[in-house]
Parts: C-alpha cells; structure tokens; sequence
C-alpha cells in the first residue's frame, strides 16, 4: 500500500465520519465518533512523520508498511501459525489456572481457618514474578511447552484464588442462615448463596488474571519458546525486520483486545442478570458493592 | 565465558540436614513461647506463615535425604540455604540485588511521576479523555514484555531498554487508578471550596488529592508487582547482558546449577515482599494523614 494512498483514505473515512455526525441524518454516536478521530489523527500523525522522513524507517514502520507486510505474512500462513501457537499455549495455561484457583479458592473460602494458616505462605509465593520461575520450570519441564504452560498458569492463579476466596468469605451470613432454616443441606448453601454472590468478585479475578497471564505469556515466549506472536517479535528484531515486529505488537494488542471485551461482556452479563450496579459493583471498595451484589430478593432470581 | 562472571562451583553444605530441622524445630518452639508471652510483638500470621513454612522445608528436605528426589533438579532447603550464604559471602549476591533494584526503583520513580502527574491532568479535564480513551486502551493491552523488542531496536541492548519496559509496565495500572481516583471527587465538595473563593488550584490539593491517595496507592501496588515481572524478564531476555538477578538464574540454569536458580527465585520473592510491604507501610501513613 502506498504512504499517499493510506493519508487519502484515512482522511476519507475522518471526513465522512465528520459529515455523516453532523449532517441531519446523525447516525454516529458521540463515542464512536471521538474513537474514530482519535485513531485517524493518531494514524495520519504517525504517517506522516515517516513520509516526510522525520524518523528513520529502520525504527519505526509506518502504518501502510505494517499493512502491506501483515498481508504478506497472512499469505505465507506464518502469522495465523505464530497467532495458534500463542492461542493454544495461552488457553492450556489459563484452563489450567482456572480449574485448579475456583474450586481451590471455594474450599478454602468456605474453610477460613486453613487458609488463615496458608495465607502467609502464599503470600510469599505470589511475590515471586512468575517469569522468574521459567529458568527452574526449564529445567524440571524440559524445553517445549510446559515451562510456558506452567508459568501462564502460575501467573493467572493466584488473582482468581484470591479474589475467590474474597468472594467466598463475604457471601452474607443472613442468606445462609435462612438457607439453613428452611432445611437446606450445605449443597444447597454453596449453589443458592455462595456460589451466586461470589460470581461478580471471581470474574474480576478472572480478568485480572486473564491480564497477567497475558504479560507472563509474551514474556515467556520472549525468553524460551520456538514458536507464537513473542517469539516472531524478537526474532524479527534479530533480524532487523521491524515491520514485523510492529505486525506481532498489533496482532497481540488486538488478540487482548478482543479477549478483554468479552470477559468485560461475561462480567456484565451476569451482573446485571442478578440486578447489581455494574459501576459500583467493580470499585475497589467492598463495603460499597455488598448491598447491590446482595441486594435481597433480587438473590432469588439467580436460581 | 562463564568463568570471568561465576565464582566456582565448589561450595560445602554449611549445615547438615538433621541440624537444620532442629535449627527450624527450635525456632518454632521460640516463636510459639514468643507469642504466647508477647502476645503484641508477634502477629498471628507471621507465627502461622513460620509454621507452615518450616513443615514444608522439612517435608522437602527429609524427601531429598531419604533421596525420593533427585537433587539435580529440586536440591534440599540446607543446600540452597548454604548457596545464599556462600553467594552473598564471596560478594556475587549483592551486586546483582542492587542492580535488579535500581532498575526497578528508576523505573517505578519515572512511572509514578509521569503517570500521576498525566492521570490527574486527564482526570481532571475529563471531558477530552473521553477520544484518547480507545488509543490509551489500545496500548494498555499491548502487554510491556511485547515492547521488549522495540526497545531494544530504539535504544540498544542496556540500561535504557529494560528501565523503558519496566516504565512501562508500571505506568498503566497508576495512571488508570489516577484518573479513576480524580473522577471520585464529590462535585459538591469541589463546588464548596469554590464557594468559599478557593481557585481551581485549591479544589485540586483540598479536594482532589485526598481523594485520589488511596487509588494512586493501590494502583502504585499493582503497578509493582507487574513492574518486578517486567524487570525479571528484561533480565532473562539479557537486555543487560552480566547483572541482575533475573540473568544470574537464567545463566545458572544453562550451566544446570539449580541450587542458585532456586536462591536467585528465593531471593527475588523476599524483595518482592518487602517492597510490597514497604508500600503497604506508605498506605497506612498516608490513612492516618488524610
């Protein structure tokens, strides 16, 4: 793609978006309308910078180059076999994370003596950054996937666990109690009451730690991997290819994109399935999202 | 090559197995009589953590004695104990502490000036962050590691490099809390500031920097921890080729050392805690001052 064609077509779409907003039909919304111009300015601004030849094309690859070379790699099946790898690797290690910090945070959420004895243990343990633990997961696993597989899940797990257990731990004694009262058995505890209101606090877990896995992830194909997005980057910064090191930053900026906004559609669909405040229910505070999460009555319509 | 960086290998356990599950045995006992006499001095979670703690190292170490385990790749608590001592001894410990530490440190300075300083400006004129919002997204999900190659393009394998991604990495987490932080401030308590002729400098050291303390904290806190992932993997990536503690385990591990892999991970998860206790420290000044 040539550098004038992508400032024209850029400028195009600006212009229409700037006409079709304030022409009398006023189809764009206000958001969607400000995104657009921030990303065309940002595009025509970093276009235009190298195509006047401001920055050295050696460091910084154009948007039209980054196009023109992403069909490239699409064409030779190299990126769709780099964006498998990282996908496969990344799914294993957060599965993992996720099958073992859920059940394990419920226990240990419903058991608060034990994990009142753990907690200074696993304190110490989740200091630890997990990347540093991929020289010894080398060594025990043998190089393949299982040291990247095992730092991706040894970073995702402990987010989920502790948000788990935090969620566990504040489910209402009340609504338990009335469980209790009207002859439920502990099963019907843990699926009326704990595992209901627990719900929005795991998935905050589960976002969060769908964000560090992703750190762990690229940084562990950085250092030991033969395949997947992070290795194509170095590799190609080995090789001075910056276009495609600018090529690999986008595909993963889109694939976390694309993941992000269906956790955050997961998380609000079933906050608003059970009746709570999206805004208050994701502040920090917990005192504040208690009386919306556990808004009574609204608990009934979970089941 | 490796002979000019690494001290020779030969190193003597400085205590043997039975001793160290008595030293450890002993130290419980102490502990426990310690509580039980000042009842103030010693938190619960630290004597619970300590017993804990201690049961695992003897279960670890009577497995590699009665030799369930190969000691080539999980050596025992005593050998791993006796390196940290030996490393720090010969003086090859500190070093790479204090350089893994500075460059954490520079970074995380950098990232909490620039990030608190554009997060209260943007918050604070929060009708243009609305069209920034999708750019600042866009990069926030581009994680730091991925930036490692860039870096290294733009500013050449040292200290510049890694001190760029580890910036990075800090700077979202504080940055998205500022502006969350700024964006809580109660319009009423702004607007009674105004009222009693206070300018817009006022409403902002009265009202929006006691509000924001606590989510700039929170979001120093987070921002740590993913700085101490960046920094480890700038080091394993050898941005800087010969310092830090991320590159001493990666070299031990080519050379199949693991009793130094596992002091370096030992050594970086105490830094970790401390730092992060150090902040939880600052939360608590900052508690009673606002």
């Amino acid at each position: 793609m040539r550098p004038l064609f992508f400032i024209a077509g850029v400028s195009a779409v600006l212009l229409a978006a700037t006409l079709l907003r304030y022409s009398a039909a006023n189809v764009i919304p206000v958001r969607l309308y400000r995104a657009l111009v921030a990303w065309s300015l940002f595009l025509l601004l970093w276009e235009g910078t190298l195509y006047l030849g401001i920055f050295s094309s050696m460091l910084l690859a154009s948007p039209s180059v980054i196009i023109t070379k992403t069909l490239f790699l699409l064409e030779k099946g190299y990126l769709q076999a780099n964006i498998i790898a990282t996908l496969g690797r990344f799914l294993a290690g957060f599965s993992i994370a996720l099958v073992m910090a859920v059940p394990a945070g419920i226990a240990f959420g419903l058991f608060g003596k034990a994990y009142e004895w753990l907690a200074p243990l696993l304190n110490f343990i989740r200091m630890i950054p997990a990347p540093a633990l991929l020289p010894f997961a080398i060594l025990v696993f043998g190089i393949g996937e299982g040291p990247a597989v095992f730092v991706i899940a040894l970073g995702s797990f402990f987010p989920v666990f502790l948000n788990t257990v935090r969620g566990v731990r504040e489910a209402e004694r009340l609504h338990i109690e009335v469980i209790q009262t009207m002859g439920g058995n502990g099963m019907d505890v843990l699926r009326h009451v704990i595992v209901p209101s627990a719900l929005p606090t795991i998935l905050t877990g589960i976002r969060i730690g769908f964000g560090i896995g992703w750190l762990v992830l690229v940084s562990a194909e950085i250092v030991a991997a033969d395949s997947g997005l992070g290795f194509m980057i170095e590799g190609a910064r080995a090789l001075l290819e910056t276009p495609t090191v600018f090529v690999g930053m986008a595909t993963i900026c889109a694939l976390g994109l694309a993941m992000d906004i269906f956790l955050k559609k997961i998380e609000r669909f079933f906050i608003l399935r059970r009746g709570g405040d999206l805004l208050t229910s994701q502040s920090n505070s917990t005192e504040r999202n208690k009386p919306t999460i556990c808004s009574e009555g609204r608990l009934w319509k979970w089941s | 090559m490796h002979g000019s960086y690494f001290p020779a290998m030969e190193r003597e356990d400085i205590i043997g197995s039975p001793l160290f599950i008595f030293i450890l045995l002993l130290l419980c006992v102490t502990l426990a009589v310690a509580r039980w006499l000042f009842p103030r001095a010693v938190s619960p979670s630290l004597l619970k953590g300590f017993l804990v703690a201690s049961g695992l190292l003897t279960v670890w170490e009577i497995l590699l004695f009665l030799k369930l385990l190969n000691p080539v790749l999980l050596p025992p608590p005593t050998r791993v104990f006796s390196n940290i001592v030996y490393l720090w001894s010969i003086g090859f410990l500190q070093p790479q502490i204090v350089s893994t530490l500075f460059r954490l440190s520079y970074a995380f300075v950098l990232a909490l000036l620039s990030a608190v300083t554009l997060g209260i400006l943007i918050g604070y004129f929060s009708g243009r962050f609305s069209s920034l919002e999708s750019l600042i997204d866009a990069a926030r999900l581009i994680p730091a590691p991925a930036w490692l190659s860039l870096a290294i393009l733009w500013f050449g394998i040292g200290y510049a490099s890694a001190i760029f991604i580890i910036w990075l990495g800090c700077f979202f987490p504080i940055f998205l809390n500022t502006v969350n932080g700024v964006s809580k401030a109660e319009p009423v308590q702004v607007e009674t500031v105004l009222t009693f002729g206070g300018d817009k400098f006022d409403v902002l050291l009265e009202v929006i920097l006691p509000v924001s303390y606590h989510h700039i904290l929170t979001g120093a806190r987070i921002g740590l921890g993913i700085g101490w992932i960046t920094v480890i993997t700038a080091e394993l990536a050898s941005v800087d080729i010969g310092a830090g503690l991320g590159w001493m385990i990666q070299d031990s591990r080519i050379l199949l050392d693991t009793t130094t892999v596992l002091s370096g991970i030992i050594v970086v998860g105490m830094l970790g805690t401390m730092t992060d206790l150090l902040l939880k420290k600052c939360e608590r000044f900052v508690q009673g001052w606002s």
